[in-house]
C-alpha cells in the first residue's frame, strides 16, 4: 500500500458566485463523498481549512523572521483542505481523485520514513 | 542490427521491469546489453537467437549492478530464478517469453508524466533509442534529454506509477493518451523532414512501428487501427511531398504515381477492420479522409462529399479552428469557393497567426479571381512560416501570381 | 482552544545535502520533539513537487497532468495540525519553526 496526500484546491471566489442553496448542496455532496472514502478505508485523515484570507505566514529570510497576512503563495487557486489516503498505487489515487466533487486535487506521495 | 534492437529493446525492458520491479534499473541493464551487442556482434557475428542473447546479457548486467550496489537481495534471487538464465543458447525464444511491452507502453505514456517525458521515455524504453538519438530527433541537447529521462523514471518510482495494462473501464481513456503520444511523435518526425539529416532514426517511422505494435497487442481497438492506417497513408505519400529541389509539394500538385501503393493497400485493409461504426473516433475519421485522398485519381476526382461528411463527424470530437479550416477546403470542392471563403474568413480571429490559414485563403481568393487579395494572403503566410520547404512553395506562388497578374503584365508590355 | 494547520513550505529545488541543510534537518527533528504537546496530529512530510500529479475538473472534463496545481519555487513540503488558544499563540509557535517558512491556517471545526 502507498500513502498520498490530497491537496484540495479551488478558486476561492466560487463561494461568492453561488446561491446559499447551491453551496449547501455542494457541501452535502462533499460530505457524502468524504464519508464514503472514510468507510472504504481510503481516507485515513484530513481537514477542511478556512479560506486563505485567514492565514498568516512566517518566513525566514536571511536569518530574519517576517510575518505577513495571507497565504505563503499568492495565487488564484488556494488549498482549501487536505486528506491523507491509503491506496495500492498512483492509478488508484487518480481514480479516487477523479470522483472528488468540488474542484481540483494535487496528489503528493507521502514521504515514508 | 538496428531492427533487432528495436524489436527486442522494449520486450527486454518490459520483462526485466517485471522481474526486478525497478524500471530504471531494468532500462540501464538493457542499454548495457545493447552496448555489449555492439561490441560483440560485429566481431563474432549476430547470435542464432539475438533476443535470448540480449536477455541473458541484460540479466547478467543486472546481477552485476545489484552486486555492486549490494542491495535488493531478493531481486537478485528473482533474476537468478528465471529458468534458462544460465545458458545463452538454451533460452526459450522470444515467443515463449511473455510479451510485456504493452505494460511498458502504458507506463511510459502514463498521464501523470509530462508529454515530453512520455515521448522521450517511450523512444528510449520501447524503441531502444539512445539518449543521443532522442536528443538529435528533438533538436535538444543530450543533457536536457538525459535529465528529462531521469526525472520521469524517478517519478515512476517515487509516485508509484504501476507497471500494468489499465483495467477495462480505464482502457479507452489510457489508450487515447498512448495514441496521442504516438501521433505527436509521428508528426514531429513527419513535419520535420527536410530539417534534419536522413541518417537519424526517423521519428515518424518509430511512431508507425509503435502503432503497429499497439495494434498487434490490442487487435480490437478501432482507434489504434485508425491511427496506424492514418500514419501509413501519410507515409505512403512521403516520396511525393518534396520535389527534386527539396521544396514542398502540396497534396493537390503531388505526382500520384509516386505514392506507395503497397502502403495504401495495407492501410485500406486496416480501415476494413474498423469500418463497423459501433465505436467511432477521431483517428478512424482522419484515416477515412486520408484514404479517400489516397484512392483518388486526381485532386478534382477526389470523393469530396465523403471527405466533407468525415470532417463534419470529426468536429464532434475536436471542434478546433484547424479542423474547420480543413473542412472548408472540402466544402470548397463540394459547394464552391465562395461558400468556403465565408467559412474560412469566420476563422480569422483564431487563426490569424497560422500560415496555412492565409495560404488557404489565398487559394480560394485566386479561384474567385481576386489575384491581388490572394497575393497579399500568400505574403502574410510567408511572414508566418520559417519552414524552408514551405517558404519556397509560397515564394514560388507569389512570383507566379505576379508574373501573370493582369495589372502588372500590361505595364510591362507598355514599358516595352 | 482552536486548531490550526501548519503548512510547512520551502524551496523545491533539490540540492545535495550540505552540512548546513543537515543541521536544519536535525533542528526540525528536535523541534517536533520539544513541541509534541501542541500537536493534535504530527502530520506528514511529502515528497517534492516533482512527484506531484494534479487532477482537474473543468466543466465536466477531468484531466490528469504532471506537476503541482501551481508552479512556483516554493511549495508545501509537509504539514501538522496544532492546537492553540488563538492565532497569536499559534504564530508564536510558528516563529520557532527552524525551516524556511510556515503558513498558519485556521481549521474549519465541525
Amino acid at each position: 500500500m502507498a500513502r498520498y496526500m490530497f491537496l484540495f484546491f479551488d478558486d476561492e471566489t466560487w463561494t461568492q458566485r453561488v446561491t446559499k442553496e447551491e453551496m449547501e448542496r455542494d457541501y452535502a455532496e462533499v460530505g457524502r463523498w468524504w464519508d464514503e472514502q472514510v468507510r472504504k478505508g481510503v481516507i485515513t485523515g484530513g481537514r477542511e481549512l478556512r479560506p486563505s484570507g485567514t492565514a498568516r505566514t512566517v518566513r525566514r529570510v536571511n536569518g530574519r523572521l517576517i510575518v505577513t497576512d495571507g497565504p505563503f503563495i499568492e495565487a488564484k487557486e488556494q488549498v482549501g483542505g487536505y486528506a491523507v489516503i491509503e491506496v495500492a498505487d498512483l492509478d488508484e489515487a487518480i481514480r479516487v481523485a477523479k470522483t472528488w466533487p468540488a474542484g481540483g486535487v494535487e496528489i503528493r506521495p507521502v514521504l515514508e520514513p | 542490427m538496428a531492427a533487432v534492437f528495436r524489436a527486442e529493446a522494449g520486450r527486454l525492458t518490459a520483462s526485466l521491469t517485471r522481474s526486478l520491479r525497478d524500471f530504471d534499473l531494468a532500462e540501464e541493464c538493457v542499454q548495457d546489453a545493447l552496448v555489449a551487442a555492439l561490441e560483440h556482434w560485429p566481431r563474432e557475428g549476430v547470435p542464432y537467437n539475438p533476443g535470448a542473447w540480449l536477455l541473458t546479457t541484460a540479466r547478467r548486467k543486472g546481477i552485476d549492478r545489484l552486486r555492486r550496489a549490494k542491495r535488493y537481495q531478493e531481486n537478485i534471487a528473482a533474476l537468478e530464478e528465471t529458468p534458462g538464465s544460465s545458458a545463452t543458447r538454451e533460452l526459450p525464444d522470444g515467443g515463449a517469453m511473455r510479451d510485456e511491452r504493452l505494460e511498458l507502453i502504458f507506463t511510459c505514456c502514463h498521464p501523470a508524466l509530462a508529454r515530453e517525458a512520455q515521448l522521450a521515455l517511450t523512444l528510449r524504453s520501447v524503441c531502444g533509442l539512445t539518449t543521443a538519438e532522442i536528443a538529435r530527433a528533438f533538436l535538444a541537447s543530450e543533457t536536457t534529454i538525459a535529465q528529462r529521462l531521469v526525472r520521469a523514471k524517478r517519478k515512476i518510482v517515487d509516485a508509484r506509477i504501476p507497471f500494468r495494462v489499465p483495467e477495462r473501464a480505464e482502457l479507452a481513456e489510457r489508450l487515447d493518451e498512448v495514441l496521442a503520444v504516438l501521433y505527436l511523435m509521428f508528426n514531429e518526425g513527419y513535419l520535420a523532414t527536410g530539417r534534419r539529416g536522413a541518417q537519424d532514426r526517423d521519428l515518424a517511422t518509430e511512431a508507425e512501428w509503435l502503432a503497429s505494435l499497439v495494434v498487434e497487442l490490442l487487435p480490437d481497438e478501432p482507434e489504434a487501427l485508425g491511427l496506424l492506417a492514418l500514419m501509413r497513408l501519410h507515409l505512403a505519400r512521403a516520396a511525393a511531398r518534396f520535389d527534386a529541389r527539396g521544396d514542398m509539394v502540396l497534396l493537390k500538385d503531388q505526382h500520384r504515381s509516386l505514392w506507395d501503393r503497397a502502403k495504401i493497400d495495407d492501410a485500406r485493409a486496416l480501415v476494413g477492420r474498423f469500418l463497423r461504426p459501433e465505436r467511432p473516433g477521431p483517428y478512424q475519421l482522419q484515416a477515412l479522409i486520408a484514404l479517400a485522398h489516397a484512392e483518388a485519381p486526381s485532386w478534382e476526382g477526389t470523393r469530396w462529399p465523403e471527405i466533407l461528411r468525415a470532417y463534419d463527424a470529426l468536429l464532434a470530437y475536436s471542434d478546433t479552428p484547424v479542423v474547420r479550416l480543413n473542412r472548408a477546403i472540402a466544402l470548397g470542392q463540394v459547394a464552391g469557393p465562395e461558400q468556403a471563403l465565408r467559412e474560412v474568413d469566420a476563422l480569422a480571429e483564431s487563426l490569424d497567426g497560422y500560415h496555412l490559414f492565409h495560404a488557404t485563403r489565398a487559394e480560394l481568393l485566386r479561384q474567385l479571381g481576386r489575384a491581388d487579395d490572394a497575393r497579399a494572403a500568400d505574403r502574410r503566410a510567408l511572414e508566418l512560416t520559417e519552414n524552408p520547404a514551405e517558404r519556397a512553395l509560397l515564394e514560388r506562388r507569389i512570383d507566379a501570381a505576379a508574373g501573370v497578374s493582369p495589372r502588372r503584365s500590361p505595364e510591362i508590355e507598355r514599358g516595352r | 482552544m482552536a486548531k490550526f494547520a501548519f503548512l510547512y513550505f520551502g524551496d523545491q529545488t533539490e540540492y545535495e545535502p550540505t552540512p548546513e541543510s543537515q543541521k536544519v534537518y536535525a533542528e526540525i527533528f528536535r523541534w517536533f520533539e520539544t513541541n509534541r504537546a501542541h500537536f493534535v496530529y504530527g502530520g506528514e512530510e511529502l515528497q517534492p513537487t516533482r512527484t506531484a500529479t494534479t487532477v482537474r475538473n473543468a466543466r465536466g472534463k477531468v484531466t490528469v497532468v504532471d506537476g503541482p496545481f501551481v508552479e512556483a519555487k516554493e511549495a508545501i513540503g509537509g504539514f501538522s495540525i496544532i492546537e492553540a488558544p488563538d492565532m497569536a499563540a499559534a504564530l508564536e509557535l510558528a516563529k520557532t519553526w527552524p525551516g524556511q517558512g510556515v503558513e498558519v491556517r485556521p481549521i474549519v471545526e465541525r
